[in-house]
């Protein structure tokens, strides 16, 4: 099957603003950086707009979006998806202007509890949307736990990008290092590495249920950009940011993680594509009809 | 009622006329089809080889997987004939429909922005009198179309005529309960599950 290129880049985009979001909440709930929190909410909001915009380019018209969201409680895959996305930018939003100012903590951590519980159900459910029957390379529970996994090592590494790229001068924390050092209580980077063990976990699972041929027939996509990179790479970032590299450079390493990641949440999206059959697809077999230029 | 089709593939010579019929009648562009004939075989050893045509079209599902994913409803099984059809006012071409179907016989029509499958000719059908196109122009006889409910419908009254051996649907898999029946008697061919 064609790869769909604005789906790809919708749930990898969705879910890592959503990755972000949730770390966002957690770095509120376990303690860090303001200004961190909400440049990241920022970047989240951001990755969900252009996320979306992506979305509606897969549509046969830009306007049919609007059929969409009247249609949200059909329940289908897609106003699953979209529910989660507006749940996922209203609390972003609510996170903004709820911190704009000192004195709101009650709210803010009831916000941050349903920024981490969206944050992290937007991209499992980016992935749940293609376990159907009839495409039995999607038909597994195993698709989903990938897209999540992806989708979070993205967020991760993002987050610790711009806690990375975050100089704040008041306080103790005076450089991008020391600001990375305090976000979510100190364990930035404990966090990104259950991340990217997630996202090993869930492409490896992913691609062993599609079986070793299957895999083989897209070895570049497979073993290139979803092992290499999207395992082995994101994972070896990880890792590194638990070492005292992580207070050396910790940018270059996010930047690295943010790559890497990224290769890898694609790479793993077009193998699905690419990898789809259909349980009996009828039409494509073209023969006799194609003779006829029918 | 359940209106649909069945296709007696004793009687199917591959002959695609209803593939022609089809669309004339509606009006489908070069490389769009609601209905296809696919060559099944030959398998078999030499001299014992065998071979049928299969006509492929929209099965008409009693629990179809389109009508579930369909996010706005323009997927829908009409509730007084069965038929499942597609509202294009409706339709907004995300084409989950096409992934969720699983026989592959929905197309995308980018022209028009929707996704298109056999109507069972609705255009002539709608009225409860008259069949598709390619029940009409079928040069062998081997397709039928009417209620499976009724025992006086074309398709009861040729079900009728065969054993339970002879009867075959396309394979099914998660109770989506394809309607269209196929004839195949074992002295002409085996029937294939393809999957």
């Amino acid at each position: 099957m064609a790869i769909q290129w604005p789906l790809v880049l919708f749930s990898l985009l969705a879910g890592a603003g959503g990755a972000m979001l949730a770390f966002a909440g957690l770095s509120q709930l376990l303690g860090g950086s303001r200004t961190v929190r909400r440049r990241a909410v920022w970047c989240a909001l951001a990755l969900f707009v252009i996320g979306g915009l992506c979305s509606v380019a897969h549509l046969a018209s830009p306007l049919n979006a609007i059929s969409a969201v009247t249609n949200l409680l059909s329940f289908s895959g897609i106003s699953i998806e979209l529910m989660l996305l507006g749940a996922s930018f209203i609390a972003g939003a609510a996170y903004l202007v709820l911190t704009r100012e000192e004195g709101r903590d009650g709210a803010v951590r009831v916000v941050a509890v349903l920024a981490v519980i969206f944050g992290v159900a937007i991209g499992f459910f980016c992935g749940h949307g293609y376990v159907i029957d009839a495409q039995p390379t999607w038909n597994s529970e195993t698709l989903p736990v990938a897209y999540l996994g992806t989708s979070l090592a993205l967020g991760a590494f993002a987050y610790a990008l711009v806690a990375a790229a975050t100089k704040t001068p008041a306080g103790k924390a005076a450089n991008g290092a020391a600001t990375s050092a305090v976000e979510l209580g100190g364990k930035l980077w404990p966090a990104v590495l259950v991340c990217a063990v997630m996202d090993a976990v869930g492409i490896l699972a992913y691609g062993l249920f599609l079986g070793l041929d299957a895999v083989a027939a897209q070895g570049v996509l497979f073993w290139g950009g979803a092992v290499a990179c999207g395992v082995v790479g994101v994972l070896a970032c990880a890792i590194a940011g638990m070492t005292a590299l992580a207070a050396k450079a910790p940018l270059p390493l996010a930047v690295a993680g943010v790559a890497c990641a990224a290769i890898g949440g694609v790479a793993l999206r077009m193998l699905m594509w690419a990898c789809a059959t259909g349980y009996i697809d009828l039409f494509s077999h073209g023969i006799p009809s194609v003779m006829l230029h029918l | 009622m359940r209106k649909g089709l069945l296709i007696n593939l004793d009687r199917c010579s591959g002959c695609d006329s209803c593939i022609v019929a089809c669309k004339l009648e509606n009006d489908l562009p070069l490389g769009h089809f609601y209905n296809k004939v696919i060559a099944v075989g030959p398998t078999g050893t030499f001299p014992n080889v065998e071979k049928y045509w299969l006509p492929s079209q929209c099965q008409q599902c009693e629990n179809p997987a389109c009508v579930h994913v369909c996010p706005t409803a323009a997927s829908y099984r009409d509730p007084e004939t069965g038929m499942v059809l597609i509202d294009k006012e409706k339709c907004i071409g995300c084409q989950y429909c096409i992934y969720a179907c699983p026989y592959g016989v929905r197309q995308f029509n980018e022209d028009a922005g929707v996704v298109q499958k056999c109507t069972l000719c609705a255009q002539i059908t709608a009225d409860g009198d008259g069949v598709p196109a390619c029940v009409h122009n079928c040069n062998c006889g081997a397709r039928f179309f009417g209620d499976y409910d009724d025992p006086e419908s074309d398709v009861s009254r040729e079900l009728a005529k065969y054993p339970e051996e002879a009867i075959h649907t396309l394979p099914d898999p998660n109770d989506a309960k394809p309607l269209t029946r196929y004839i195949l008697s074992p002295k002409f061919a085996s029937w294939k599950e393809l999957v």
